[in-house]
C-alpha cells in the first residue's frame, strides 16, 4: 500500500510513534485502558511519564510540532489509557511560560470568572478531562498561569468513563499565561486522537468481518458489508487528513479557523465511524467484554471535547459568510 | 492504512495563484454563474488556447515536449483556481489531466514529439474511449477490437459516454487486441486515434437537461497505423488503471459544484441568520479537508507512488460533498435576501440539482469506488 513507500519520508515521526506504540503495548495494555474508564490512573502510567514522550510538544524538545502531535494519534489508536494528550498540552503551556514540565500526569483548565488578588488566582472551570487527585492542574485565567495540585473537584458525567470534573482553583500565580489559543490546541490534540481511534476500529472491523462466518461465508464477502467498510475507511482517512491539517496550524497565530475545519470534520467522522463499526460488529461489539467500546465511547467523548462539530462549524460558517469572497477564504485555511 | 502527506504552501505557488486569479478576473469577468456552473463541462477552445499561451496546460511536462517543467503543486494551484472560478476548461481538460501524462509515460518518442506540444498549447484536444454499450462500470468486458493487419490496425466497435468526442482531435481508445470479452483484462491495449479518420461516426447523446457532452462513437473498419499503439500491446488494462489515479483524485472531484456554493455564500452574506452558520461552516470544513487530501495525492503521484486507494477515497468523499451542496442551498434558500435572488442564482441552483447525480457516476461509480476501497483493505 502507498503508506509503505513513505516510510522513509518521516524518519523522526516513525521513531517517536514506534517508541510510543511499543510503550503503550508493553505498559498500558487493554487492562490499563479499562482501569482508565473507571476514573483511575492506570497501573503502568509511570512508564509513560518516565519515557519523556509527554515533553514532545515543549518548544525546547527539539521535536517538530507535527511529529509531536503524532503521539496523540498513537494514543488514540490505543484508546488513550491516561491523560496523554492532556499532559502534552500542559507541558506545551509550561514550556511557553518558561516553567519546568509537569513531573507526572497533568491537565489544563481554562478558568471562567478568574480573578487575581495578592498574587492569588481564583476561578472555576467545567468539564476538565482527567481532573482528579494526583493529576496536576495547569490553570489559565486573567492572563496568568497557576499550577495546582489540590483544587476543589466535582466529578462530572462522562460518556467514555474517562474522568472529568469541574475544578475550582485558588493558587499563587506562577507565570504570565502564554498568549495562545488553548481551546484550538486541545481541539487539534483531540483531532489526532480521533484519527488514531478511527484507524484502530477500522482495522478491528476489517478483521472481524473477515473472520466471522455467517450464511457459510465471511461477513466481508457481502457487498453491503464491504461498502460499510469502505465508508468507515473513508471517514478514517478524512480524520487522518484533518489531523494533518490541524498539525500544520497548531500553535500558530491566526490559524483558529483551520483547526475549526479540522475538528469539525474529525468530530463528524468520529460519529459516523463509530456507528459503522458497531453496525458491522453486530451484538458482540455492544458488550462490555468486547473492546470496541473502549474506542467508540472515547470517540463520542472526544468529538464533543474542545468544541463539537456543530460548534466549530457555526464559528467557521460565520467567518465564511463574513469573508469578502468564499474561495480565497478556503485556500487561506 | 492510507496516507495523505501534508503539502505546505510555497511562496512560488501562491504567487502563481495570484496570477491565475488576475487572469481569470480579466478573461471571465462578466460570465454568468449559471454558465460557470457547467464547470469542467464548459467547452471553449479560445479560452483553452489563451490558457495554453500562458503556459498553464501541460505544466509538469518537460519543455522538450511543449511542457513547462513546473511542479505538481503548481499545476494543482492552477487547476483548482480554474475550477473554483467555473472556467470553461473542457476542451483541453482530458489532454492535460490524463491523455498527455499517459503519452508521456508510455508513448514513443515520436508520439511525444508529435502530440504533446499542441496539447500543451491548448489547441489539440483529446477524448477517452473507455465505456461501451455493454461495458460501463465493467470496463474489462470491453469488446471494441483492433485487429493487427499489415502496417497497422483495423478497429471495429462502439464507444459510449465519450465526453466531447464531437470536439476532440484525438481519442485514446481502450480496446481488445487479442482474445475475447471472456478474457477480461488480458489482451487489451490503448491506441491513439485521429478523430478525422474515415469510418468514425460520432453521434450525440443528450443528458437529462438536453445538453450535449456525451457521445456514441462508432468505429466501422477504421484503419490506423502501427504507430497508433500507446505503450505495450496487451498491457492496456494496467495502463488504464494507472491513468485512473489521475482521473479520480483531482480537485474536479469536489469543486464542480463550487459555483453554487460560492454563490450561496455570497447571496447569504455576513448578515445571514445564525441558522445558516453551521451548514455553511460544515461545507467549508469538508472542503478544507478534501483539498488537503487531494493535494496529498498530487504529491504522491509526483513522487511516483501508486495512490489508487487514496484517489478512490477522495473521489467517493468528494462526490458526497458535491451532492450535499445543492441540498444545503435548498435548505438555506429561504434566507437569501430577495435582492440577491436573481434569475442567475436560481438557474445555477436548478442546474446543480440536476447535474448532481452525475458526480457519483462519471469517472467510476460510487459502487465501483467502494469496491476498490474494500479491496485496498485486503478483503476482496
Amino acid at each position: 500500500m502507498a503508506s509503505e513507500s513513505l516510510l522513509a519520508w518521516k524518519p523522526m515521526r516513525d521513531l517517536i510513534t514506534q517508541s510510543a506504540r511499543r510503550l503503550l503495548e508493553t505498559h498500558l495494555p487493554e487492562v490499563a485502558v479499562r482501569q482508565s474508564r473507571t476514573g483511575r490512573l492506570p497501573d503502568g502510567w509511570q512508564a509513560m511519564t518516565k519515557s519523556g514522550l509527554l515533553l514532545a510538544l515543549r518548544p525546547d524538545s527539539g521535536i517538530g510540532r507535527a511529529d509531536a502531535l503524532a503521539l496523540a494519534e498513537v494514543a488514540g489508536a490505543h484508546a488513550s489509557p491516561g491523560p496523554i494528550a492532556e499532559t502534552m498540552l500542559a507541558n506545551w503551556l509550561l514550556g511557553l511560560a518558561g516553567l519546568p514540565p509537569a513531573t507526572g500526569p497533568a491537565t489544563v483548565a481554562v478558568l471562567a470568572g478568574a480573578a487575581i488578588n495578592d498574587g492569588q488566582l481564583t476561578g472555576r472551570a467545567a468539564g476538565v478531562p482527567w481532573a482528579m487527585p494526583g493529576v496536576e492542574i495547569i490553570a489559565i485565567g486573567g492572563g496568568a498561569l497557576v499550577r495546582s495540585w489540590a483544587p476543589a473537584l466535582l466529578a462530572e458525567p462522562s460518556i467514555s468513563g474517562l474522568p472529568r470534573a469541574s475544578v475550582t482553583v485558588a493558587a499563587s500565580v506562577a507565570a504570565k499565561a502564554p498568549e495562545v489559543d488553548i481551546q484550538a490546541a486541545m481541539a487539534a490534540l483531540r483531532t489526532h486522537e480521533i484519527a488514531g481511534a478511527l484507524a484502530t476500529i477500522l482495522a478491528m472491523t476489517t478483521e472481524w468481518t473477515g473472520t466471522r462466518v455467517q450464511f457459510g461465508k465471511p461477513l466481508s464477502r457481502n457487498q453491503a458489508v464491504q461498502h460499510g467498510l469502505a465508508r468507515l475507511a473513508s471517514e478514517a482517512a478524512a480524520a487522518g487528513a484533518a489531523a494533518s491539517l490541524a498539525a500544520g496550524a497548531f500553535g500558530r497565530a491566526d490559524t483558529r479557523l483551520t483547526i475549526a475545519a479540522a475538528k469539525a470534520r474529525a468530530s463528524e467522522a468520529a460519529g459516523i465511524g463509530a456507528g459503522i463499526a458497531h453496525q458491522l460488529h453486530g451484538a458482540i461489539g455492544f458488550t462490555a467484554d468486547h473492546r470496541l467500546h473502549l474506542f467508540t465511547r472515547a470517540l463520542w467523548q472526544w468529538r464533543d471535547d474542545a468544541g463539537n462539530e456543530h460548534d466549530w462549524a457555526a464559528e467557521l460558517g460565520a467567518a465564511t459568510l463574513a469573508a469578502p469572497t468564499f474561495w480565497p477564504m478556503v485556500t487561506a485555511l | 492504512m492510507t496516507h495523505f502527506p501534508a503539502v505546505p504552501p510555497s511562496d512560488a505557488a501562491e504567487a502563481l495563484r495570484g496570477e491565475v486569479r488576475a487572469f481569470l478576473a480579466d478573461t471571465l469577468g462578466a460570465m454568468p454563474a449559471a454558465q460557470r456552473a457547467h464547470s469542467w463541462n464548459g467547452h471553449d477552445p479560445a479560452f483553452s488556447a489563451a490558457l495554453g499561451a500562458r503556459g498553464w496546460i501541460g505544466m509538469t511536462w518537460p519543455r522538450a515536449y511543449g511542457g513547462h517543467d513546473r511542479s505538481a503543486l503548481e499545476r494543482y494551484v492552477v487547476i483548482e483556481e480554474l475550477l473554483a472560478a467555473g472556467a470553461p476548461v473542457a476542451a483541453h481538460w482530458i489532454a492535460d489531466r490524463q491523455s498527455g501524462p499517459l503519452i508521456l509515460k508510455y508513448g514513443t518518442e515520436a508520439q511525444k514529439r508529435s502530440l504533446l506540444p499542441a496539447m500543451a498549447a491548448g489547441t489539440s484536444f483529446a477524448c477517452i474511449g473507455m465505456s461501451e454499450p455493454g461495458s460501463g462500470s465493467d470496463l474489462a468486458a470491453v469488446s471494441t477490437r483492433a485487429e493487427k493487419m499489415p502496417g497497422g490496425w483495423r478497429i471495429n466497435g462502439t464507444k459510449l459516454w465519450t465526453t466531447f468526442a464531437h470536439r476532440a482531435h484525438w481519442m485514446i481508445l481502450f480496446c481488445r487486441t487479442s482474445g475475447s470479452s471472456a478474457d477480461r483484462q488480458a489482451g487489451t491495449s490503448q491506441l491513439i486515434v485521429d478523430m478525422t479518420t474515415p469510418g468514425i461516426t460520432v453521434r450525440p447523446v443528450l443528458d437529462l437537461m438536453g445538453d450535449h457532452h456525451f457521445n456514441e462513437v462508432v468505429f466501422d473498419d477504421v484503419t490506423v497505423g502501427e504507430d497508433a499503439l500507446v505503450g505495450t500491446q496487451g498491457q492496456g488494462w494496467a495502463q488504464v488503471m494507472s491513468e485512473l489515479a489521475y482521473e479520480r483524485s483531482g480537485p474536479e472531484r469536489f469543486l464542480s459544484t463550487m459555483t453554487l456554493l460560492s454563490g450561496l455564500v455570497a447571496a447569504l452574506g455576513a448578515d445571514a441568520p445564525a441558522a445558516a452558520h453551521a451548514p455553511i461552516g460544515r461545507m467549508t470544513a469538508h472542503l478544507a479537508v478534501l483539498r488537503h487530501m487531494s493535494r496529498g495525492v498530487a504529491q504522491l503521484l509526483q513522487d511516483g507512488a501508486d495512490p489508487a486507494l487514496e484517489a478512490a477515497i477522495v473521489k467517493d468523499l468528494g462526490a458526497m460533498f458535491e451532492q450535499e451542496v445543492p441540498e444545503i442551498a435548498r435548505a438555506l434558500v429561504a434566507h437569501v435576501p430577495s435582492a440577491k435572488m436573481t434569475q442567475d442564482f436560481l438557474e445555477t441552483l436548478h442546474f446543480t440539482v440536476q447535474m448532481a447525480p452525475s458526480v457519483s457516476l462519471r469517472g467510476g461509480t460510487r459502487e465501483i469506488l467502494r469496491g476498490i476501497i474494500a479491496r485496498g483493505l485486503g478483503i476482496r
